[in-house]
């Protein structure tokens, strides 16, 4: 067991906010709200639906043509995400160190599987492409990012709905403080897909109005989302070691399970919520009044936002919540990891960004919809919530 | 459809596959070897097999998988199953 | 810092060769073949129509009928095989901190068959609108565990790690670190996975499927079988077991993983991950190579892994390899996925715990490459102290887990 310091030496990340991490950074602080992509190429509902898709990603740009013929877009995703930051410090470390590879998604390879069946039959069992059927196993994208980089470490995939992004991390600290690695390159990862968005469409949890307003009193669901935001986690020792300058530090974590029945899957008391964000100040040592500014998990889903915003209200009060999901949209798998990620570009530009509009806020959180400039934030708590019950929070530390 | 016609039709699909391996355009002529000229491995041969049966509608047994070394083999092999058909 | 020790107190099966497990432990001991003809999908047009189906499960055994229509088959099985588990492990939930309590399991796709009925209905209706609105709730891979850990009304981390055939022992590990590292005390960790349509019709395609029966480390083996179940186990820290009283079945010591980083569906033919994952696994269990009294092989009965595992024990065992028991399971259950390394945990420890060794079955020729013991066709009695087992997966996944039994 490893009691060494947790740090991130590097983020990584493509959104609708921008491709690359410093081009996320840039469009928070000047407040560019993405316009929601009214035009879903094969939707075939009698209506359009407001999605954050990733329309100027170019996968061959970032990683040449070779190799990305039958490969899904969740994979490009993911491989591009790393191919940005990562690739040097794959190809420095030795094979028995190199960094392990850890990816959340929600979804997974739904795409993919719904492609390959509807292939199967529409054309027939025998006229599948057996290229494609390697796509259909949710590990897909993380086993062609270790093949890509020729990483033998490790390679896992966690799923756990809207909370798989922060989850990983939390599996990749576990098996670090268990001294098997020093670092890991780990993260979210969520492609839309036509099936999902067409389920979410029927259920009628996606907002109306197209627009992602997080915490807002009027808000009417949540509008979706695809990207992916990978971080190089390590111990403290190991970064020294390598000469990478730690940007912040992970100083708790914790999940938990909570559901409630019936359609909202939150328990509306807040149980799970509570306790994980507890458990994550113990484990730093810190009080709740410590925490700078918040990462929150709110999406525009009422029932979610209610729960969280009356914990978060109980426990911090009037510090400042950020709603990066007004920006990013809701990107399962990927959504707690982008949220990390402008937490961590916000930390460093000493500010705290804003949700880009005023509405009425549910129980009384201090949400921020003008960015707060000027401000020195020691420590951010990054909180998610899924509709399934999983309870996640993840505090760092600037560094 | 004659021999130039399929021949054609397995090219493009050859090219499509060693395209994206990264081998040079001129290296893929009807001769050469798919797995030790034009780097296809046995995923990518399997993908070759599925595509003529489904392009050709016809089914290629296992065992003759062996013969499926270059695009004029696998042209033959086409024209013998095509020729089975009818 | 000591490591904890972890033991394993509750098991739970539902197999293609039975479900619970006594019916599983007599039909496998006997070396009862699971692979049969198909019945649960239109095989006309595959080329193989064998494959394994559980045929003795029913889920109004476990749950109530508008809680079936809630979920998926790999949820039913989940949660019938983790009320085995916990019954076995005596475990009473009202005595425990909930949010100690942790499910971590693994599994291939999702619900498979929520997403296969779904698009097989778009299709007949010609409508997008027949894509069910339960869709995004039912088919995701995190509902199984979800499903288990609302049986139980269960608090701590549910997470489910979707690495395909190699998952059962990804989801063991994950909750031993969880365990050793003091955030939970007791998990309900396997792997589920049932029979899928979408994995029948690839493996048929990917040529990898045998037409009739699984036989491993055969000369004349001819694929693999497609198959389905679910494996539980009941982990706990050795002092939380003994504050209990609970009856411990044997110790699980650690596991180890890797990635092949070579090709997508096929093994690395040097077995550099399956290397990597075994030697990780030892050298953290602190074993020597020279103490593993048996390997439960991955095995799925192609050549590609037949080759390839034997090389990963020849190089980790050295000359032992020749003489240490090294069965598949496979050759009785066909490859039940997710479920497989669950399952093979399961079986582990009841060999441990019997001093028996279960046997590879439909073994006819011996194939020169595979030159070891791999108990053919009759299940063997022998003293039995530390074991080992394999799993792999598409995409490289490479694991292995060691297990001992418990000396107090």
């Amino acid at each position: 067991m490893s009691n060494s310091n947790l740090v991130i030496t590097g983020t990584s990340s493509i959104s609708t906010l921008g491709i690359g991490f410093e081009e996320m950074a840039k469009n928070l602080a000047t407040g560019s709200k993405p316009s929601s992509v009214k035009a879903f190429e094969f939707h075939e509902l009698d209506r359009e639906t407001a999605c954050f898709r990733l329309p100027e990603f170019v996968p061959a740009e970032i990683l040449g043509k070779k190799g990305l013929r039958t490969k899904d877009l969740a994979t490009k995703i993911l491989l591009a995400t790393m191919e940005l930051q990562f690739k040097e410090r794959f190809e420095s470390e030795p094979l028995e160190s190199k960094p392990g590879i850890v990816v959340g998604t929600a979804f997974g390879s739904v795409q993919s599987i719904g492609d390959f069946l509807s292939d199967s039959i529409v054309n027939g069992v025998n006229a599948v492409n057996p290229m494609l059927f390697a796509n259909t196993v949710i590990n897909s994208p993380t086993g062609n990012a270790n093949i890509r980089y020729g990483v033998k470490t490790l390679s896992t995939t966690v799923s756990t709905a809207f909370n798989a992004g922060v989850d990983s991390i939390i599996y990749s600290c576990d098996h670090i403080r268990c001294g098997y690695l020093n670092a890991i390159v780990v993260g979210g990862l969520e492609e839309v897909s036509y099936y999902t968005l067409l389920g979410l469409e029927r259920s009628g949890v996606l907002s109306q109005s197209g627009e992602s307003k997080p915490f807002a009193v009027d808000a009417d669901g949540m509008v979706i989302g695809e990207g992916c935001a990978m971080f190089f986690v390590e111990t403290a020792e190991s970064a020294q070691a390598h000469g990478a300058s730690p940007v912040v530090e992970i100083a708790g974590y914790c999940n938990a399970f909570d559901p409630a029945e019936g359609p909202s899957g939150f328990n509306p008391e807040g149980e799970g919520a509570r306790y994980v964000i507890e458990q994550t100040l113990a484990m730093a040592g810190v009080d709740a009044s410590a925490v700078d500014f918040i990462a929150a998990g709110g999406n525009g889903s009422v029932a979610g936002d209610t729960m969280e915003s009356k914990v978060l209200s109980d426990i911090f009060g009037d510090t400042p919540v950020a709603a990066y999901k007004a920006l990013t949209g809701e990107c399962y798998g990927a959504s707690s990891t982008l949220s990390l990620a402008c937490a961590i570009a916000d930390m460093k530009a000493k500010r705290v960004s804003g949700v880009g509009s005023e509405y009425a806020v549910s129980n009384n959180i201090n949400l921020v919809s003008t960015s707060l400039s000027d401000k020195e934030s020691e420590y951010a708590l990054c909180t998610t919530f899924s509709c399934d019950g999983n309870c996640s929070a993840l505090l760092i530390k600037n560094r | 459809m004659d021999t130039a016609e399929i021949k054609d039709a397995i090219r493009e699909m050859i090219t499509e596959i060693a395209e994206d391996m990264d081998v040079e355009e001129e290296k893929i002529t009807d001769s050469a070897h798919l797995v030790e000229d034009l780097e296809l491995d046995s995923m990518a041969l399997l993908e070759v097999l599925a595509s003529m049966e489904k392009k050709f509608g016809i089914s290629i047994p296992e065992s003759e998988f062996p013969n499926l070394t270059s695009i004029d083999t696998c042209t033959t092999t086409v024209e013998k199953y095509l020729a089975e058909k009818s | 810092m000591d490591k904890k020790r972890i033991v394993i107190t509750g098991l739970g099966v539902v197999t293609p060769i039975g479900t619970g497990v006594e019916t599983f432990w007599e039909a496998a001991v006997k070396g009862t073949n699971g692979v049969r003809t198909i019945k649960s999908i239109d095989t006309s047009e595959h080329k193989t129509k064998t494959g394994g189906e559980v045929i003795d499960f029913d889920a109004l055994d476990y749950l109530s009928q508008e809680k079936i229509d809630s979920m998926g088959r790999s949820s039913q099985f989940a949660i019938a095989a983790a009320k085995e588990a916990v019954e076995d492990a005596g475990l009473d939930f009202a005595q425990e901190n909930l949010f100690r309590v942790g499910v971590c399991l693994g599994t291939t796709m999702g619900e498979p068959q929520i997403l296969d009925e779904a698009i097989n209905k778009k299709y007949q209706e010609s409508s997008a609108q027949a894509i069910p609105a339960g869709l995004p709730r039912q088919y995701p891979c995190n509902v199984i565990p979800a499903n288990v850990a609302k049986e139980f009304n269960i608090k701590g981390p549910t997470v489910i790690i979707p690495t395909a055939c190699a998952a059962g022992n990804y989801a063991i590990g994950y909750a031993l670190d969880q365990i050793r590292l003091g955030r939970i005390d007791v998990a309900l960790v396997g792997g589920s996975d049932p029979f899928s349509s979408i994995a029948f019709t690839g493996f048929n395609r990917l040529l990898a499927t045998t037409p009739d029966v699984c036989r491993p480390f055969d000369a004349n083996r001819e694929g693999m079988a497609v198959s389905e179940g679910a494996g539980m186990l009941v982990l706990e820290s050795l002092e939380h077991a003994q504050k209990r009283g609970a009856k411990i079945h044997a110790e699980l010591l650690g596991y180890g993983l890797g990635c092949d980083a070579f090709k997508m569906t096929i093994p690395d033919p040097e077995g550099s991950g399956g290397i990597l994952a075994l030697g990780k696994a030892l050298k953290r269990s602190e074993v020597p190579s020279s103490e593993v009294d048996y390997v439960c092989a991955h095995g799925t009965g192609t050549g590609e892994n037949d080759k390839s595992e034997t090389l990963i024990a020849k190089t980790i065992l050295g000359e032992r390899a020749k003489e240490v028991p090294m069965t598949s399971l496979k050759s009785m259950l066909g490859h039940t996925m997710g479920a497989a390394s669950a399952i093979e945990a399961v079986a582990c420890v009841l060999m441990v715990t019997r001093n028996t060794v279960l046997p590879t079955i439909n073994h006819r020729d011996s194939d020169p490459l595979c030159d070891m013991d791999c108990v053919p066709n009759e299940a063997r009695e022998k003293e039995l102290d530390t074991v080992v087992s394999n799993a792999y997966a598409f995409a490289g996944n490479t694991s292995a887990i060691v297990i001992r039994k418990f000396k107090g």
